[in-house]
C-alpha cells in the first residue's frame, strides 16, 4: 500500500511544474483558512473610517477598502468561506448524486428514465439562475448557499455515475463477481462504486473549483453571505465602484478566485492520472 | 446422484433471440437468432469442444448455460434439473458450479484488487465462515495450483502478463468448486507459447479435479487436441457432432470440410500436394438467415432440396452426426 502511495505522488508531480504550483496554491488556501485569526493582522470586519482606501503600505500589505477594513485580512479570511462553502457544497452534491446515479445506473428501467429526465432538466437551466432562485427561495444564510449550489451541482454527478455504471455494467469483472455468487449489493458497492472513485475524485475536484466560482458570482449580485462577513465575490463587488481609482480592491481577490478555480481544475486532472492503476508505474 | 451414467449437462433446443429493430413502440419486428435450436449433451469429466467462426453463435451458447442471458427457449439440464427458467434466485445453488474462463484474461479481472484479493473473494462468496488462515491457505492453494506464484498476491492484474491473468482467472473459477468450467476462446487471447501452456494447465487440472469443460473455440488444432467431443457451428446450428479425432480423419459436412482445409500442415510436401476448399461469400446476417439449410448459398453441393427444407442432424454411425442432405455423396 506504501509503495502504491509512492507511485502515486510521483505520477502526480510527474507532471510538469503546474502541477506543482497548483498543488501548492491549494494547500497555502487550505493553511489560510485554516488559520485564518493567525495569519489576518487586523479583524477582517473592523472599520477604520479616517483610514479608507488606503494603498499599500507596511501596515495594511493590501492596503483597506471602502470602510478602512484591511484588505489582506479579508482574503485570508474570504479563503475560509469560500472552501467552507464549496467543500460542504461538494459533499452535498457528491453524496446525492452518487446514490441517485448508482439506483439509476443499476436498476435501470423506469427509475433510471424518471431520475435521468429530472437530471436533464436541471442541466438544461443556467446553473447561477437556478441557485439564485434556490437560494433565495430557501432563505439566506450560509446554508441556503452550500444547499442551492449542492443542489445546483448534483446532475454532474448523477450523469457521471449512471453513466460509468452503464457501462461497468457489462464489463467482464462484473459478469464474474455475478457468476461466483455475489449478490448485486455486493458487486455495486464493491466493484462497481470503487472503479467509478476515480472520476469521482476528479468531479469532486474540480466541482469545489466551480463551487468557489458559484459562491463569488452570488456574493458578488448580492445574494450570496450576508455582509459585513468576508468572501472574495463580495470584495470583487465591492472594489470594482473603485476600479478607476483603487483598481488593487478589486483585482486582488479576482485573482484569487481564478487562480483557486484553475488550481482545483488543474489538481483535478493531476489526480485522475495519479488514481488511475494503468498509469501506475509509468510515466 | 442417483443416475451415474446420465451426462453432466443436457442441452435441448436451446434458443436465444435478440431483438434487432424495433418499432416506434418499442415492440421487436425482427430478432437476431444468435442460437437456433441447438441440442448436445456433456458427459461428466469429459471435454465438448464447440468450434464455429464469428458470429456463429458459440459465445452466445455459452452465456446461455452460464445464466447470464435467459434463452428464449429450450431446456439447459444440469445434473437432471433444468436451469433454463429458473429466477436468479433458484439459481443460486447451482452459480457456483458452473464457471466461466473468459476470452480477455485483463477485461475480466477488477483492476483495483489486487491478486489475492480477487481470490479472496471468489472463495469467500460462498458466505461459509472461515478463519484467517484457512483462507490463508485456500488462497496458496489455488495460486500454486494454477502455478502461480503466491508472492504475488499483492501485485495487480496490470502487472501480471497474458498468461499468468489467465492463470488468475482459472484460480478464480476454481475457488467455487465448479464442477462445469464454460471456456470462452480462453487462449485466443495469448500467444502461441502460452496458449500451449494453458491448455496444459486446463488438461491437468481435469485431471486432478475431474472438472468437465464446455471448451468453446475458433482454432482447430487447439480443439481437436483438448476435447472428446468437438461439435461445429454454423450460423445459430450445429452442423456436425464427433468425437475429435474424426474430425481430422472424416469431416463430412461440406462446412466442416472448408474449415479443416483451412488448417494450415506444417509438412510441405503434403501441403502441396492438398487441395484447398475455399468458400465463397460471406456469412449471412443472422437476422435474415437463409431459407433451408443455413449453409446453401456458400455450399459447392446445394441443390433445391437444401434451399428448401432444413436437414436435420442425423447419425452417420459411431456417435457421428451430420446436418446435411448430401452427406453420404459429397
Amino acid at each position: 500500500m506504501k509503495a502504491n502511495l509512492k507511485n502515486q505522488i510521483k505520477v502526480f508531480f510527474g507532471r510538469g511544474i503546474l502541477s506543482h504550483i497548483c498543488f501548492w496554491i491549494i494547500i497555502l488556501m487550505i493553511v489560510c483558512a485554516v488559520l485564518a485569526p493567525l495569519i489576518a493582522p487586523y479583524d477582517p470586519n473592523k472599520n477604520d473610517l479616517r483610514n479608507i482606501t488606503a494603498p499599500a503600505s507596511a501596515e495594511h500589505w493590501l492596503g483597506t477598502d471602502y470602510l478602512g477594513r484591511d484588505v489582506f485580512s479579508r482574503i485570508v479570511y474570504g479563503a475560509r468561506m469560500s472552501l467552507y462553502t464549496s467543500v460542504l457544497a461538494g459533499v452535498v452534491s457528491a453524496v446525492l448524486g452518487i446514490l441517485l446515479g448508482l439506483i439509476a445506473g443499476y436498476f435501470g428501467g423506469i427509475l433510471n428514465q424518471v431520475i435521468m429526465r429530472i437530471t436533464d432538466a436541471l442541466l438544461a437551466i443556467p446553473a447561477l439562475i437556478f441557485t439564485l432562485v434556490l437560494a433565495s427561495a430557501i432563505g439566506g444564510g450560509v446554508w441556503s448557499i452550500i444547499i442551492s449550489i449542492g443542489i445546483s451541482l448534483t446532475p454532474t454527478y448523477i450523469r457521471m455515475v449512471n453513466g460509468q455504471v452503464l457501462s461497468l455494467r457489462e464489463s467482464d469483472y462484473i459478469i464474474a463477481g455475478k457468476l461466483i455468487g455475489r449478490k448485486n449489493l455486493a458487486i455495486l458497492l464493491k466493484h462497481l462504486l470503487p472503479n467509478c472513485f476515480p472520476s469521482l475524485i476528479v468531479l469532486f475536484t474540480t466541482n469545489l473549483g466551480t463551487g468557489i466560482m458559484q459562491e463569488a458570482s452570488m456574493s458578488f449580485l448580492g445574494v450570496g453571505i450576508d455582509p459585513p462577513t468576508a468572501t472574495w465575490g463580495a470584495m470583487v463587488s465591492d472594489g470594482y465602484s473603485y476600479l478607476r481609482s483603487v483598481p488593487l480592491l478589486a483585482i486582488v481577490p479576482g485573482i484569487c478566485i481564478i487562480l483557486v478555480v484553475v488550481a482545483f481544475n488543474v489538481v483535478g486532472d493531476g489526480l485522475r492520472d495519479a488514481l488511475d492503476p494503468r498509469l501506475r508505474g509509468k510515466l | 446422484m442417483s443416475n451415474e451414467k446420465a451426462p453432466l449437462l443436457q442441452v435441448e433446443n436451446l434458443k436465444m433471440y435478440f431483438p434487432a429493430q424495433s418499432t416506434l413502440f418499442g415492440k421487436p419486428r425482427s430478432y437476431v437468432k444468435a442460437v437456433d435450436g441447438i441440442s448436445f449433451s456433456i458427459d461428466e469429466g469429459k471435454t465438448f469442444g464447440l468450434v464455429g467462426e464469428s458470429g456463429c453463435g458459440k459465445t452466445t451458447a455459452g452465456k446461455c448455460i452460464l445464466r447470464i442471458y435467459r434463452p428464449t427457449e429450450g431446456r439447459i439440464l444440469y445434473r437432471g434439473t433444468d436451469i433454463a427458467r429458473m429466477t436468479d434466485r433458484e439459481l443460486k445453488a447451482f452459480r457456483r458450479e458452473i464457471q466461466l474462463i473468459f476470452q480477455d484474461p485483463y477485461g475480466s479481472l477488477d483492476p483495483r484488487q489486487s491478486i489475492g484479493d480477487i481470490v479472496r473473494e471468489a472463495i469467500a462468496a460462498d458466505g461459509k465462515h472461515r478463519q484467517k488462515g484457512e483462507m490463508q491457505d485456500r488462497v496458496h492453494e489455488l495460486l500454486t495450483l494454477v502455478d502461480l506464484d503466491p508472492v504475488m498476491a499483492d501485485r495487480y492484474p496490470h502487472e501480471l502478463s497474458g498468461g499468468q491473468r489467465q492463470r488468475l482467472g482459472i484460480a478464480r473459477a476454481l475457488a467455487c468448486d465448479p464442477k462445469l468450467i464454460v471456456c470462452d476462446e480462453p487462449v485466443s487471447a495469448l500467444d502461441v507459447s502460452i496458449q500451449a501452456q494453458i491448455i496444459n494447465l486446463f488438461e491437468e487440472l481435469q485431471e486432478k479435479l475431474g472438472l468437465t469443460y464446455l471448451f468453446i473455440a475458433h482454432d482447430l488444432a487447439v480443439v481437436r487436441h483438448i476435447s472428446d467431443v468437438t461439435a461445429v457451428m454454423y450460423l445459430g446450428h450445429i452442423v456436425e457432432t464427433m468425437a475429435s479425432g474424426e474430425l481430422y480423419r472424416n469431416p463430412l459436412h461440406p462446412y466442416t470440410k472448408a474449415l479443416m482445409s483451412a488448417v494450415p500442415i506444417t509438412d510441405y510436401d503434403v501441403e502441396k500436394q492438398r487441395s484447398r476448399i475455399v468458400l465463397e461469400g460471406e456469412v449471412p446476417s443472422p437476422i435474415h438467415a437463409p431459407s433451408g439449410c443455413s449453409f446453401h448459398p456458400r455450399c459447392p453441393y446445394a441443390t433445391d432440396i437444401c434451399r428448401s427444407e432444413m436437414p436435420k442432424l442425423s447419425d452417420t454411425g459411431s456417435g457421428h452426426f451430420v446436418a446435411c442432405h448430401h452427406c453420404g455423396e459429397v
